[in-house]
């Protein structure tokens, strides 16, 4: 055995500890997640009867639980939308030695260490028609108050717009790779005449891809478990216009009390693989082969 | 780092948290000669039900009770686990829900434990309807037992607000449609009628409760299997539709929730709430005091919604308990449980006006109505109670998704094809 394959070897006994805990708490409930999707059996997986795909083909023919795929999927894009444009000019104008620089890097910060359940308590004070501090704030401009929460519409906008506060993240990477970038770059992108607005689109923003790679996988695996967050907001309602994948199947879970296992486990599987395919998609997209591919070919 | 040092890491890493497993479960067992029982429960909160605990151990010298109190939800989640893998549980709160079919298998047979408490006789000690309705809700043989009655929706009012508009208390709908027009008109600052509209199950139990004056659905629907689209069911969701069109219920009570509307209520924000008889407490001064509340609050049944009807509201035996058929202190078990339901616990809890209590010798704490305003609304919710018309309970099973059907209604959806789509969502299989 040479040094290399010894080396190898003492890694693999340094990753044992946490592959134990993998595999008991995340393989082995997957597994008995897929297994329980193919019986129709209650909390107690009591009188179980085999019923194989009929719980999927149940799923994918639900409008509703289509819809909290589709939510899910558009407060992902929102936020990620949110992170990779706001994120990303912030943390630029915050790269220059500003004054309150770090005032305003705390400020945006702040909320993401924040519980979610807290944000959106203090969010759903705010918000509420009645009484609600952005109705009082609207009533002083003699402008007419707005049902945030109890139209479905508002409603949608309203857990939309909430993930504008969580780009405190993105700020973090993307300050943490633009401290890392040679700042020669600039300057020779300067004396060659390009302006800011030039520099940061075409040289910055290209540059901290590893960054976008990253808050693109977190915000959107982010959405998936933004349960709390809608849940306490608008309890995915009114009438449905704000489900997600996360409160659709909590809610059939605890309203049936443990009834229906087999549909639950059948709904959480499929939203688990689609949350597989959605990283598999973004990693592929950010692979590096790609983006060179992408380059050459412009 | 030498071989040997990594194995011993890893060794600590893997065995520790067994190790620390294995001495937590040692402390359950006795403490100090007492026999230890363990409860598990969703209800009262923790500040009333902690004296109670309290007063349970001080007049049974020799067992205490381990507590284990959790959110309703999770309490219908985890105790079906905790006795399918026989953990220590002697007694329980049971649900009036699908966790009854769910635990039954492992509730005690409880005639014997009352015969040898009060002897043959034991039976007049509870109203007929509630030993009657508790056999009926398992396999025939007695198995749970009721604190006593409870029932959702009443409207509570403030007393000041009414008294400075000249309302009195509405008999009809129209009338309630009046004094709330009138709230809005001279006090465009309140909220008239608040309502915990963000929860679609209160929609379900309003809806169906309210409703089976003029006739009873729900059992309908859930015991005799007719379609949410059928013409009956039909005709009450448009009832319930024109309460919005009607601005009785208005779409911004769709934000307002358990939280809110506390605050909406007890700050003088909202002429009158809709809610729970488990809040009957707020008629009570003494309770008002303790609750910083500055103004009195009178009740009544939501009104008849045409002129001869009888007003009702969704109640049934609530605040269940069972013993544990596996538990090796059923003695004990049951000393809790009927400290509960025909001992002191009973008596304190009812001073809290959180339940009716069903033992027939009750007798409601003068002390704490204490005007007669307090006294005809503490009345009319025990009417309504003790009459229920709706088979409705608060968590029968599909309450929350028809809540978002009725939701979708009260936002102006068309109201056939909501329930067509409801009936579609039964039919597909997915809650069977």
């Amino acid at each position: 055995m040479n040094s290399t394959e010894k080396h190898n070897w003492r890694g693999y006994l340094f990753i044992l500890p946490l592959m134990l805990i993998l595999g008991v708490f995340v393989i082995y409930s997957f597994i008995l997640l897929v297994q329980g999707s193919f019986f129709k059996t209650d909390l107690l997986f009591n009188r179980s009867k085999f019923v194989g795909l009929q719980y999927y083909k149940i799923a994918l023919q639900d409008p509703y639980f289509f819809k909290a795929i589709i939510n899910t999927l558009v407060f992902a894009a929102s936020s990620v939308f949110f992170g990779i444009s706001l994120g990303f000019i912030f943390s630029v104008f915050l790269a220059f030695s500003i004054k309150g620089g770090n005032f305003f890097r705390t400020l945006f910060f702040v909320p993401t260490l924040l519980p979610n359940a807290l944000i959106a308590a203090i969010f759903g004070g705010m918000l509420r028609y009645r009484f609600g501090a952005l109705n009082d704030f609207l009533a002083v401009l003699r402008i007419t108050p707005v049902h945030w929460l109890s139209d479905p519409a508002m409603a949608y906008i309203s857990v939309l717009t909430i993930s504008l506060f969580m780009i405190g993240i993105p700020m973090m990477y993307y300050q943490a790779e633009l401290a890392t970038l040679d700042k020669g770059m600039f300057e020779s992108a300067q004396i060659d005449g390009a302006g800011f607005w030039r520099i940061t689109t075409q040289i910055i923003f290209p540059t901290v891809i590893h960054s976008h790679k990253t808050i693109v996988m977190t915000l959107m695996l982010t959405t998936f478990r933004a349960f709390e967050r809608v849940y306490l907001l608008t309890a995915g309602g009114p009438a449905r216009s704000t489900e997600i994948t996360g409160t659709y199947i909590y809610t059939f879970f605890a309203e049936g009390g443990g009834r229906n296992i087999g549909y639950v486990n059948a709904i959480s599987t499929l939203t688990l693989i689609l949350a597989f395919v959605m990283s598999g998609i973004i990693l592929s997209a950010f692979n590096p082969k790609v983006v060179k591919a992408k380059r050459s070919n412009k | 780092m030498s071989l040997k040092k990594l194995w011993i890491v890893l060794l600590i890493t893997v065995v520790a948290p067994f190790a620390l497993f294995a001495a937590g479960g040692q402390e359950a067992a006795e403490e100090g000669g007492d026999v230890v029982i363990s409860y598990h429960c969703w209800y009262p909160p923790e500040e009333i039900l902690a004296p109670m605990i309290a007063e349970f151990e001080k007049l049974n010298p020799g067992i205490k009770v381990e507590v284990t109190k959790t959110e309703p939800d999770t309490h219908q989640q985890k105790v079906p686990v905790v006795l399918a893998s026989k953990q220590k549980l002697d007694t329980m709160a049971v649900m009036n829900t699908d966790f009854v079919m769910q635990v039954e298998p492992y509730m005690a047979d409880l005639e014997p434990l009352y015969s040898n408490a009060y002897g043959s006789d034991w039976e007049g000690k509870f109203q007929p309807s509630i030993l009657t309705y508790s056999r009926g809700r398992t396999s025939g043989d007695l198995k749970m037992l009721p604190e006593g009655m409870n029932g959702s929706p009443v409207i509570y009012f403030n007393v000041e607000i009414f008294n400075e508009l000249g309302l009195s208390i509405p008999e009809t709908e129209t009338d309630l449609m009046k004094t709330i027009a009138t709230i809005k008109s001279k006090r465009p600052d309140l909220v008239p009628l608040a309502f915990r509209g963000k929860l679609p199950w209160l929609h379900t139990i309003s809806a169906f409760g309210l409703y089976a004056q003029e006739e009873e659905l729900w059992s309908f629907v859930r015991d005799d299997g007719k379609p949410y689209n059928s013409p009956e069911i039909v005709k009450m969701a448009q009832w319930w539709q024109s309460l919005y069109e009607k601005d009785i219920f208005a779409m911004d009570t769709l934000d307002i929730d358990n939280n809110s509307i506390g605050e909406l209520f007890y700050g003088g924000n909202a002429a009158m709430m809709v809610h729970g008889a488990w809040m009957a407490g707020l008629l009570s001064e003494p309770y008002r005091e303790k609750k910083n509340i500055g103004f009195e609050i009178g009740a009544f049944p939501y009104p008849a919604i045409k002129a001869g009807n009888t007003p009702t509201t969704a109640a049934t035996p609530d605040m269940f308990f069972s013993v544990v058929n596996y538990s090796d202190h059923q003695e004990e078990a049951f000393k809790l449980m009927d400290f509960f339901i025909q001992g002191e616990g009973i008596n304190l809890l009812a001073e809290n006006f959180l339940i009716v209590p069903g033992k027939t010798d009750f007798v409601p704490n003068p002390e704490l109505l204490t005007t007669d305003l307090a006294r005809n609304s503490y009345k009319s919710i025990i009417d309504v109670l003790s009459n229920p018309q709706s088979a409705l309970r608060q968590q029968d099973f599909l309450t929350t998704p028809f809540g978002k059907v009725l939701q979708n209604i009260a936002l102006g959806g068309d109201v056939k094809e909501s329930l067509d789509d409801f009936q579609k969502e039964i039919e597909s299989g997915k809650f069977e």
